[in-house]
């Protein structure tokens, strides 16, 4: 499965990576000005007027001309925009700017099939954690913890039967249901299958697109959670969930349950390795060759685009 | 540390009370590289007991082993940096990690690696052991430094011992635990603590049957002790709860109020020995935890009920003081010359310690 599995692993980055407001500004002057930026469903820009988002470092205004998305930054930058599956993307330099399509590589490929476009968004929710934002990516990315951090709520699937794909500096993953297990829980808040997806693509997909946008599909679902960097400190995680339409179905549940993994599990553990990153002591120990090796190539990404690699 | 020459004045700025930069420099200067009392053992007596404290920015573990050896441990896991435990506890027999299951026995050996063979085969558990801090028991208070090799503890503790008169903490029991959350600076905490002046006047009620006039210290380095007997027209204390068996004639008529740099506050009385340490949460948030001994028997209610009420008036006058601080027109006036003289003493050993962090 994985071309990476003999490698060696290592923990690339310093500890201040995670606090320090000097790494914070560097990240944000270069990384995020050289990445095409997850602004959202193209839905969200209306008909008339504008849709301001953040991009990274800058704000942008988006509007419709015709049949055509155009954005400029507030500062009056031109901004290039290109869509995806239904997204908007932006790139802050569009004189640096490889094609979307381009940028995204292999990662489409990956996806098994699932379009967005087709779906629509049944709800919605952001939440705040404590934590720098590349711990919550490194964890969506970390195949490891699946095991023993989520052995409850993410019980239902197969981790040995996983598969990842190294699409640099994106990263997809699916792994099946366990045999006999149905994918119960989606389908008990009410959601129903997705058509354009066989039974033989259920399971769990779960996905980066580089830098800081994780999404997932399932069975009866395709959810997006960006995380919004707010300092060095502090991130926001703006989950959004894209199902079937015309179906009556529970969202609240539906959030409950996906809460408990990507808030109650996964954000609370990264505040809880935030806490431990301050100390004169932290240090990152040997990683898993295989199961930890994606947070070695998301270092190696961010590294080359700060150009200190 | 070399003994600041300290000036009768105030040497602080007003941004060391109230500036992040500043604060992060003690948590990294101050902080990090002294010893902190952090519990009790009380609080660890069986094996897998453990509580945890934050000393500076560092996370730590104190826990008893199975062969009854108390330890301090970083918390941290030596793979990712979780920090594992929280609160305080017993954890059987070894501490696992919730994020990946990594398993450290008690006395910090790595003991579990899962999935170990596929995905760590070159790994020697030998080496990825808990990171030990020290630790140091003292009648009964538990210290902890997050370095192994930290400055020996007796020299930090010397000066209380020599100074504490015939209390024996450790012949008592702890009989209660409060925290105390203040909206000010740890440091106003701790110089209205060493404020002689105040004692007339905001403790008016609550320490009005002692006889300030006689009140005396010594200061030690950075450290201050003081001793202040009942006034003579008083009738005795009588608050119904067992007095100290062990402790002289002067001490049961008396108080004592210490202090052992950097946080540690220590108040003694004829019924009990208590602890409280300013704890820095942020430049204007400290926690204050309280810890009392006394007799077995003691009204613990009763101790915890007369230790509250004048921690709380200090509360409430430190967070008037923090709240006036972030004035632009804060500034202290004239200082009392003997009264107020510990606080200029303390704050020169905090500009040291910040200084030897400069020097390196």
């Amino acid at each position: 499965m994985t071309a990476l599995a003999s490698s060696a692993t290592r923990f690339l980055l310093p500890p201040e990576a995670y606090w320090s407001e000097q790494w914070y500004e560097r990240e944000m002057e270069t990384v995020f000005r050289s990445v095409w930026h997850f602004i959202g469903p193209v839905s969200d820009v209306p008909e008339e007027g504008s849709l301001l988002a953040t991009a990274g470092p800058a704000l942008t205004t988006m509007w419709r001309d015709g049949d055509i998305l155009e954005a400029r930054s507030v500062d009056g930058e031109r901004v290039a925009v290109e869509t995806w599956l239904g997204y908007a993307f932006a790139h802050l330099e569009p004189g640096r700017a490889t094609p979307l399509h381009e940028w995204l590589g292999e990662l489409p490929a990956r996806i098994r099939g699932f379009r967005p476009d087709q779906l629509v968004e049944v709800a919605r929710r952001r939440f705040e954690v404590a934590c720098n934002w590349k711990l919550y990516i490194e964890n969506h990315i970390d195949i490891y913890h699946l095991w023993y951090l989520h052995e409850q709520s993410l019980g239902a699937y197969d981790h040995p039967r996983h598969e990842w794909w190294d699409c640099a500096p994106h990263w997809a993953f699916y792994e099946p249901p366990r045999s006999g297990v149905t994918d119960e829980a989606q389908f008990a808040s009410g959601f129903s299958p997705i058509s354009h997806i066989t039974s033989d693509d259920w399971g769990s997909g779960a996905h980066l697109i580089f830098p800081s946008v994780p999404f997932a599909t399932g069975a009866a679902f395709f959810m997006t959670y960006q995380c919004i960097p707010r300092g060095p400190l502090h991130t926001t995680i703006d989950l959004r969930v894209r199902a079937e339409g015309g179906t009556t179905h529970d969202a609240e549940a539906f959030l409950a349950m996906v809460s408990t993994v990507l808030h109650a599990e996964d954000g609370a553990a990264c505040e809880q390795i935030q806490r431990a990153v301050v100390s004169p002591a932290f240090a990152v120990g040997p990683l898993a060759s295989g199961l930890e090796a994606p947070i070695m190539r998301f270092h190696e990404s961010l590294l080359a685009l700060m150009g200190s690699c | 540390m070399t003994a600041p020459a300290a000036t009768s004045s105030y040497l602080l700025p007003a941004s060391a009370y109230t500036s992040r930069e500043w604060f992060a420099r003690e948590q990294r200067e101050l902080f990090v590289k002294r010893w902190s009392h952090v519990g009790a053992i009380e609080d660890v007596s069986e094996p897998g007991d453990y509580f945890t404290a934050t000393v500076g920015t560092a996370p730590m573990i104190v826990v008893r082993g199975d062969d009854g050896e108390l330890r301090a441990f970083h918390n941290i896991c030596r793979h990712r940096g979780m920090t594992m435990l929280d609160g305080a506890g017993n954890c059987g027999t070894g501490i696992d990690c919730f994020y990946h299951r990594w398993r450290y026995a008690l006395d910090g050996d790595l003991v579990r690696v899962p999935q170990r063979k596929e995905q760590f085969p070159d790994i020697d558990m030998a080496l990825w052991g808990l990171m030990p801090g020290s630790i140091a028991v003292w009648e009964g208070l538990v210290f902890v430094h997050v370095d192994p090799n930290a400055r020996p503890f007796e020299q930090v503790i010397a000066g209380l011992a020599a100074n504490i008169g015939t209390y024996r903490p450790g012949a008592l029991k702890q009989v209660a635990t409060r925290s105390f959350l203040a909206n000010c600076n740890w440091k106003l905490f701790v110089e209205n603590h060493i404020d002689v002046y105040h004692l007339w006047y905001l403790h008016a009620e609550s320490l009005g049957d002692f006889d300030h006039t006689q009140f005396e210290y010594v200061q030690v380095d950075s450290d201050w002790f003081s001793y202040e007997p009942l006034r003579e027209d008083h009738a005795g204390l009588n608050r119904g709860t067992e007095t100290i068996a062990h402790i002289s004639e002067r001490d049961r008529l008396g108080i004592g109020a210490h202090f052992v740099f950097p946080n540690t506050m220590i108040a003694t009385s004829a019924e009990f020995v208590a602890t409280y340490v300013a704890v820095p949460i942020a430049p204007d948030q400290s926690r204050i935890d309280l810890r009392i001994r006394a007799e077995t028997g003691a009204d613990a209610a009763g101790l915890t009920a007369a230790a509250a009420s004048f921690i709380e008036e200090d509360i409430h006058a430190c967070e008037r003081v923090q709240a006036a601080v972030a004035s632009p027109a804060f500034a202290v006036g004239p200082m009392a010359r003997d009264h107020e003289h510990p606080i200029t003493v303390f704050q020169a050993f905090v500009l040291a310690g910040l200084d030897e962090g400069v020097r390196g």
